[in-house]
């Protein structure tokens, strides 16, 4: 009841993404120049919205799967791998925009694997993944710093795809991302019952004919797939999966079914919002991504906790 | 008879007097009649000066409009034959081939070395945005600020829409900058040519120069700025010609040590100028371990110490923390050739722009100060166009600071 | 009447090792059956094999008509409601959430709470008088309220068979109380109702049969009043009663073997 308003975001923000820029303020219908930026606006703002989608619906998935509060779409290594996968294209002169976004693609999903091979010899718990997950983050993160260094000044123009950013996004990037984010986001949607079971307790969720195990073999896949498609179009966006699904808990309330479509619309808004912001925050340049969405988000975030706390 | 005598002589002094006194009488008749006569000329003459002052006045102001006609003229004759060169095309660095079907009048630089290319070969005056880090020409800071260019913020990291905004008609990025290339997709779009020009090698800068004046109408400017960076080089490599190779270290980060090696401008440039890059074993520029300066015993070290950002002083503290006491095993250090390059200086060692051929000058006469006539001592370590001029003849042609026309409004 | 829960030469494993066999029960519907033996035994394990969470070792489980064979899970859907003995619940959802999600069950991601689905949870709630406890989270309660809430979500589905693991541990007298008078209305209602326990003096209150496990397999099955003797008592806890009669205060002595 309470978070059905809060879903008018989204259009909200979408809309003054398209008429909002430095380009100053565009008739939508315009011809020429105007038509491009508008055309230009759009792409941003849908990227960002499915960016939102994809990130929220990961973080929303592997918080009940984890039973960790703080885990986020990165934990099991898909950023970390996906920066290797940008790094090590760029370095291997990879250096076109579908190049790059396949390598991140292509990183993130070989991180995982790697992350679901061991923890599934450990038993495919919780812990095991989390515990996994972090340690080849670590790890990637080490390779990810030595292509760093040996790269030089060409990772100063590939920060763009570290730090985060849908200003370069194309429409043929997109036209393949977008069918990986949405199929991720859904697969969590269609797991939603199970998911709000889990919440419960295992032992509980396997009474109720719960798979655990598949369950969690599943969501990191789903979550993986959205995940690096959402990486693979925007370089790692942080805090809107950590964020957006602790926003819908707080704004609406409620067992996993009735949160989750809340906060992929808060967090298709939260990315959008952002992204409209990183055009204003610094005259004449953009800011990247991660450092709007943890600037708008933690406020939002700790006001909430505080107000709960009364 | 002598009183007839007498009166004869007194009647013709008489006479003479008479006749001395009445000739006397009329020279000053005379006189006065000349002088008003010369008093009527000399105004007359004056009256002359006058109409001649203002006769002369009228023709140069004449000249003058003509001189500015014909200038306007030439001008416009220049701007024709430049449009004449049109359409042009190119192939940039990614062996696209780029067509400008008319002279671009908005064009946008994403990078300094493609904006001190793009002044350099004459076209300053169709630029109407820069990225924030372009400082060359000189004035180009006060038509940022007079609002004739545009500030478009980071090249590495540029707006799409920032750019858009200044209505580019070209943009001008570099290859070796991935997000340059996404710019280049998107605009191709709306039909937005994006050149990006080769920025790894002397040849790449030459190359970059030519495609430049082709695609901006300055095909003359840029010929002859080519042949001079190519003298420029032709002119250090002439006065080391014939001497050791002195081992040398570019150091162009000071904390990590950050080296340019192998496949750079600036080791290029070191071999140019009679030196050998003791880092040519690594690739690009890399960071490498300080000792590594121990094992490769560099004669002389060139460190790019950009606007003042970390000067001579703190360099050389952390090579001796970093070091310790071995610092003084390596030559360089040892025997005081560590040089801190700053200011315009810098920019000529570190862009890929028009002034690898005063860079590589610089280098000859840091790396072999004897070639030049002159002891090394005579070298200040802190090297910028303010404690140190080169010492090159004037026949040698150097890049100057281009003449900013503003635009002709073409009708 | 058929037994609604059967095993017959039924092997347990947890984690490979071997837990429990040569299991043989029948248990009725309509009546509360109480699983007791030492730690570690197998009570839980048992539970869970019922509850269709652990595939079995051997032999064969039956249960709501459904049967599970070696290495096969049971799967009885929502006929069967289980209720852990230290909740693991999500700490940010509501007692009510919790109990309108276990009444909703896996299923269907549109599937929303209808009105009815609200009101039998409140229901459930109020019968085990925490209604009170309705909004609060569970990272905000007591170990014990915990319990009370996971036990009103159990018993909000009307299940044929409830599995309660230790239902009645960390809760006060009162709780103790409530949840013992909820577990007889079930099996009035006609439900199954098995439950593990240590407290042996309350069985007698709520309680129709004991089994009683020890040493891997069953030692007795009966009627509380014939099971709680102390001889197999001190046999399957490996204790000597009469030392410590003080701690056991209610029990009879006259224990009926099984084997």
């Amino acid at each position: 009841m309470r978070g059905g308003l809060l879903h008018l975001l989204l259009p909200l923000f979408f809309a003054l993404s398209v008429l909002l820029g430095p380009y100053g303020i565009v008739n939508p219908f315009a011809h020429g120049l105007g038509s491009f930026v508008i055309e230009l606006r759009i792409l941003r703002a849908l990227s960002a919205a499915l960016v939102g989608v994809a990130l929220s619906a990961s973080g929303s998935g592997l918080q009940v799967l984890l039973k960790n509060p703080l885990a986020d779409p990165y934990i099991l290594g898909v950023s970390s791998g996906a920066a290797l996968g940008v790094l090590a294209a760029v370095a291997a002169g990879l250096i076109w925009p579908l190049e790059i976004s396949i390598a991140a693609l292509a990183g993130g999903l070989a991180a995982l694997f790697v992350v679901m091979a061991v923890s599934s010899a450990l038993g495919l718990t919780s812990v095991s993944m989390i515990l996994v997950g972090v340690a080849a983050s670590y790890a990637l993160s080490s390779i990810d710093m030595v292509l760093m260094m040996d790269l030089g000044p060409a990772v100063q123009g590939s920060l763009a795809w570290l730090f985060g950013t849908v200003a370069y996004v194309l429409w043929s990037e997109l036209a393949y991302a977008a069918p990986l984010m949405i199929a991720g986001a859904l697969w969590i949607f269609l797991r939603a019952g199970h998911l709000e079971s889990l919440m419960l307790g295992d032992d509980v969720a396997e009474s109720m004919g719960v798979r655990t195990r598949r369950l969690r073999a599943e969501i990191a896949v789903a979550s993986a797939l959205s995940t690096s498609a959402a990486v693979a179009v925007a370089g790692p966006v942080g805090f809107v999966g950590l964020v957006a699904p602790w926003l819908a808990r707080l704004g609406s309330g409620g067992a996993f079914r009735r949160t989750y479509p809340l906060s992929l619309s808060l967090g298709a808004s939260l990315t959008v919002a952002a992204d409209l912001a990183s055009r204003f925050v610094q005259p004449g340049g953009m800011a990247p991504l991660t450092s709007i969405t943890a600037l708008m988000g933690a406020p939002v975030l700790v006001y909430l906790l505080a107000r709960l706390r009364r | 008879m002598r009183r007839t005598a007498a009166s004869s002589i007194a009647i013709s002094i008489l006479i003479v007097a008479v006749v001395v006194a009445a000739s006397a009488a009329y020279t000053g008749y005379q006189m006065s009649l000349y002088s008003a006569q010369v008093s009527a000329l000399s105004s007359e003459v004056r009256s002359l000066n006058v109409t001649i002052a203002s006769q002369q006045q009228a023709i140069e102001s004449q000249l003058g409009g003509l001189s500015s006609q014909q200038s306007a003229l030439q001008s416009q004759l220049s701007e024709l034959r430049s449009s004449m060169e049109f359409p042009a095309s190119a192939v940039d660095a990614t062996g696209q081939q780029i067509v400008v079907y008319s002279m671009p009048t908005r064009i946008v630089s994403l990078m300094p070395s493609d904006t001190a290319i793009i002044f350099a070969v004459g076209a300053g005056s169709q630029v109407v945005g820069v990225d924030q880090y372009s400082n060359w020409p000189p004035y180009l800071s006060s038509l940022e600020a007079n609002g004739t260019i545009k500030d478009i913020g980071s090249g590495w990291y540029p707006d799409p829409e920032v750019i858009l905004s200044t209505r580019p008609d070209i943009v001008f990025g570099v290859s070796s900058v991935p997000s340059n290339y996404a710019l280049k997709q998107q605009f191709a779009s709306y039909g937005i040519p994006v050149v990006l020009l080769p920025d790894n090698t002397i040849e790449d800068v030459i190359q970059s120069i030519y495609t430049v004046g082709k695609l901006t109408g300055h095909e003359a400017t840029a010929q002859v700025l080519a042949e001079n960076v190519t003298t420029e080089l032709r002119f250090a490599e002439d006065n080391v010609v014939g001497l050791n190779s002195t081992p040398t270290a570019l150091i162009v980060w000071p904390s990590p040590i950050w080296v340019a090696g192998n496949g750079t401008w600036e080791d290029q440039m070191i071999t140019a100028a009679g030196g050998s890059n003791v880092f040519s074993n690594v690739s690009g520029w890399e960071p490498v371990d300080p000792e590594a300066l121990l094992v490769e015993k560099p004669q002389v070290i060139i460190y790019t110490a950009g606007h003042g950002e970390f000067n001579y002083t703190e360099f050389m503290s952390t090579l001796y923390q970093e070091l310790g006491p071995a610092a003084n095993s390596v030559p360089a250090i040892a025997n005081g050739r560590v040089y801190a390059v700053t200011g315009t200086y810098n920019d000529w060692l570190t862009e890929p722009g028009p002034f690898v051929g005063d860079g590589t000058i610089l280098l000859s006469v840091l790396i072999h100060p004897e070639a030049y006539g002159m002891n090394y001592t005579a070298i200040p370590h802190v090297v910028s166009p303010e404690t140190f001029s080169l010492p090159v003849p004037s026949s040698l042609p150097v890049i100057s600071t281009p003449e900013y026309v503003p635009a002709v409004s073409s009708p | 009447m058929d037994p609604i829960v059967s095993t017959r030469s039924l092997a347990l494993a947890y984690e490979g090792n071997p837990v429990l066999s040569d299991l043989d029960i029948d248990a009725y519907s309509g009546e509360v059956l109480a699983i007791v033996g030492p730690n570690g035994v197998g009570k839980t394990t048992l539970l869970r094999a019922i509850s269709g969470s652990l595939a079995i070792a051997g032999g064969e489980l039956r249960c709501c008509g459904k049967v599970a064979g070696a290495r096969a899970r049971l799967d009885a859907g929502n006929r069967i409601s289980y209720a852990p003995a230290y909740p693991d619940v999500d700490p940010w959802l509501s007692a009510l959430d919790v109990v309108i999600s276990y009444r909703m069950g896996p299923g269907s991601p549109w599937a929303r709470p209808s009105e009815g689905d609200r009101r039998a949870s409140e229901e459930s709630l109020e019968r085990l008088g925490i209604r009170r406890l309705a909004p609060r989270r569970m990272s905000e309660m007591s170990s014990g309220e915990r319990k009370m809430v996971m036990l009103a979500a159990a018993l909000s589905r009307g299940s044929d068979v409830l599995l309660l693991d230790e239902p009645l541990a960390s809760l006060d007298l009162r709780n103790q109380s409530v949840a013992m008078a909820a577990i007889r209305a079930e099996a009035r209602r006609g439900a199954l109702v098995m439950v593990t326990s240590h407290e042996l003096h309350l069985l007698r209150l709520y309680v129709d049969r004991v089994l009683v496990l020890s040493g891997g397999i069953p030692v007795a099955l009966g009627p509380v009043e014939d099971v709680l003797k102390e001889d197999l008592l001190e046999r399957a806890y490996g204790i000597s009663l009469r030392n410590e009669r003080a701690l056991v205060p209610s029990l009879d002595l006259g224990a009926v073997p099984l084997k």
